[in-house]
């Protein structure tokens, strides 16, 4: 018997990021990525829609922001877990962005298998995890 | 102080303004490479601006400024028995006017130039025809003419410069005098040498270095009497440069009494006219200058603001330049990275064969290069444009780049006051000073421990940053800058043109220290 896989959302404006990010996610045996949003609007949307256990948001974004996303998802889904994910670090943005409900924070340019450790170790409901860049 | 607003410069403001639309023209105001315009045309009337002009543009002999009056007992009994002496002396010495309109055209003439002085603005002038006038009067209508003249330039002046009831009876006193000495010594030396020539030219030359003596001993003493800590010799000293003046008036001053006696109020009144019209001309002259200051200082105001937009300009680009990388090449690189990644990992999965190997590891080469190109990126747009500087702040904005250090294993300090708040400006030019600073320390210094601390002090930001890496001579900069690193002499340009300096201490073996003071407005 199989184990279930975590069901991902990846939410990022750049769609070679998106695809990027899915396929490599997909790779994986324990994770699904089922489905990607370009805005902080449309992860609002897809969350109901998917109900994933995890959701990689981009933390700049056009219109409404991955921080003010995040801060509505966690007050509709409190089990939701939100991992932000940014091309830049910065103490206070990571601040912020674990205010706002995020359990997480990664940075696009960290070493693949930190990023998938970090990632499971927030699906296995463990403590904050982030990945700084090496 | 001259104050014409009447004469300010449009012209030069609106080219200014044009010029500025043009990167190379600002490049050139810049260096300075613009000229500033000669006249300006004006909207006023010829005469009106010329009155304005002889009403607000004065010119005057450099004399040690009194300020504000200390009433001691020296100095008023000193004014008292000065204004006394010369009551008494005039009242004693003077008689009805021979000439009565010899009398009135040198006492108004005399009023009126001191009323309308002029002042010479960026070169001290020691030159003053008054006291030449005062000279002819004093020898040709002898005591009342020296009171006249004396009471018309006490008044003149009185209004022009408001300078009070005290001073205005020491000037009475002090002219009133030096002008009688005069008309003493020319009397004495004329009759002595029975009125000839030559009498009269050398009594005119006594006359002016009596004069000139009775004035100026008077000035030094009140302004001693007045201030007492006052040192008399750079008073006296500073006075002896009008004595040259005083010799030729006094001279000059036998014409008066030459031409009186030969054509009377006519004669007397023919000297007066070169006299008005040089009077004239330094009024025109001290307008242009003024003109021209004027001019300069828009300007430089307008050259600084153009350097100021530049500068502003500069950053902009920066910021786009930064936003357009972040927004394109760098997503682009990470989407690209994860691809590649994911790729090879479907790869391993799928084959596993030994044929495969060979492009599985092309493949997580490339993402793995892919990576660090997107990070060598992050790195190069972080230094262009600091996104952490403009949202988050100074702190955390120098925290980020001594984590390069940090991660290198560097021991750093960071030490800024919580409650400091500095203009965009100086935080931009104080971060760029630490990056340029810390990246010298990151590729050179081989630093165990690096301090970075700011603080405010009298108005001034202080940056100190310490290294105790190895250090370098002054042949090492030299050999640096001669290989085209002009990073340090960059920043010490940037300190400077707002006013605050930059000073790098070292020497090899003995670590750096470099101290940037900026002023905070």
């Amino acid at each position: 018997m199989t184990e279930a896989r975590a069901k991902i959302l990846v939410v990022d404006d750049h769609p070679v990021v998106r695809k990027g990010l899915s396929t490599f996610l997909s790779n994986e045996p324990d994770l699904e990525v089922v489905g990607t949003a370009a805005s902080g609007e449309e992860a609002i949307a897809m969350v109901a829609e998917t109900e994933p256990d995890l959701v990689l948001m981009d933390l700049s974004m056009p219109g409404m922001g991955g921080i003010e996303a995040t801060r509505r998802l966690v007050e509709t889904h409190p089990s939701i877990r939100v991992v932000m994910l940014t091309s830049f670090g910065g103490h206070e943005r990571m601040v912020e962005a674990l205010k706002s409900g995020a359990v997480g924070y990664v940075v696009k340019d960290t070493v693949p298998a930190e990023m998938l450790r970090a990632l499971r170790s927030v699906i296995q409901g463990g403590v904050e995890a982030h990945a700084e860049d090496d | 102080m001259v104050s014409d607003t009447s004469l300010s410069d449009p012209t030069i403001l609106s080219q200014a303004r044009g010029a500025a639309q043009s990167a190379d023209t600002i490049n050139r105001v810049a260096q300075d490479l613009v000229e500033v315009p000669g006249a300006v045309p004006q909207s006023l009337s010829r005469l009106l601006r010329t009155a304005l002009a002889i009403r607000r543009v004065r010119v005057m002999p450099p004399r040690t400024s009194l300020g504000p009056v200390r009433y001691t007992w020296p100095l008023v009994a000193f004014v008292a028995v000065a204004s006394a002496g010369a009551v008494v002396a005039s009242v004693l010495l003077v008689r009805a006017p021979t000439d009565a309109v010899t009398l009135a055209a040198g006492g108004l003439t005399t009023f009126l130039m001191a009323r309308f002085a002029v002042r010479s603005l960026p070169v001290q002038s020691s030159w003053s025809p008054g006291v030449f006038l005062h000279l002819g009067l004093s020898v040709v209508l002898g005591p009342v003419g020296a009171v006249t003249a004396a009471l018309a330039e006490t008044v003149g002046v009185g209004l022009r410069t408001r300078n009070g009831w005290f001073r205005m009876a020491f000037n009475f006193s002090n002219i009133a005098l030096a002008n009688l000495a005069a008309w003493a010594v020319f009397s004495a030396v004329a009759e002595f040498g029975k009125g000839s020539i030559t009498a009269e030219v050398l009594g005119g030359l006594s006359a002016g270095i009596a004069q000139y003596m009775v004035n100026n001993v008077s000035l030094a003493l009140v302004l001693k009497l007045a201030s007492p800590g006052t040192a008399l010799r750079p008073i006296l000293r500073g006075e002896l440069s009008l004595l040259p003046y005083s010799v030729g008036y006094g001279i000059a001053a036998f014409t008066f009494v030459v031409m009186h006696q030969q054509a009377g109020a006519l004669g007397f009144t023919a000297l007066l006219v070169p006299v008005i019209l040089l009077h004239g001309f330094l009024i025109v002259f001290a307008r242009r200058v003024h003109t021209y200051e004027e001019a300069r200082a828009a300007y430089q105001k307008e050259r600084e603001g153009l350097l100021q937009k530049a500068v502003d300009a500069s950053e902009s680009e920066r910021r786009r330049i930064a936003r357009d990388l972040h927004d394109g090449v760098v997503q682009n690189l990470a989407g690209m990275a994860f691809s590649l990644m994911a790729t090879a990992t479907k790869m391993k999965h799928e084959t596993g064969t030994d044929g495969e190997s060979e492009l599985l590891g092309v493949l997580e080469r490339s993402a793995e290069e892919t990576r660090l190109a997107m990070k060598d990126l992050r790195t190069l747009i972080i230094e262009i444009a600091p996104p952490t500087l403009r949202r988050e702040g100074l702190h955390a904005a120098l925290l980020e780049i001594l984590q390069t250090l940090k991660s290198a294993g560097t021991k750093t300090r960071l030490e800024l006051p919580s409650n400091m708040r500095l203009r965009e400006d100086r935080a931009s030019l104080i971060f760029r000073v630490a990056q340029e600073v810390l990246r010298n320390v990151s590729a050179h210094a081989e630093a165990k421990h690096v301090s970075v601390v700011l603080k405010e002090d009298g108005g001034n930001a202080v940056l100190s940053i310490v290294d105790d890496g190895k250090g370098f001579s002054a042949e090492d900069v030299n050999r640096r800058r001669a290989e085209g690193h002009v990073g340090t002499s960059a920043i010490v340009e940037l300190a400077e043109e707002v006013g605050g300096s930059l000073e790098i201490d070292s020497a090899r073996g003995k670590g750096t220290r470099v101290t940037l003071v900026v002023p905070t407005e």
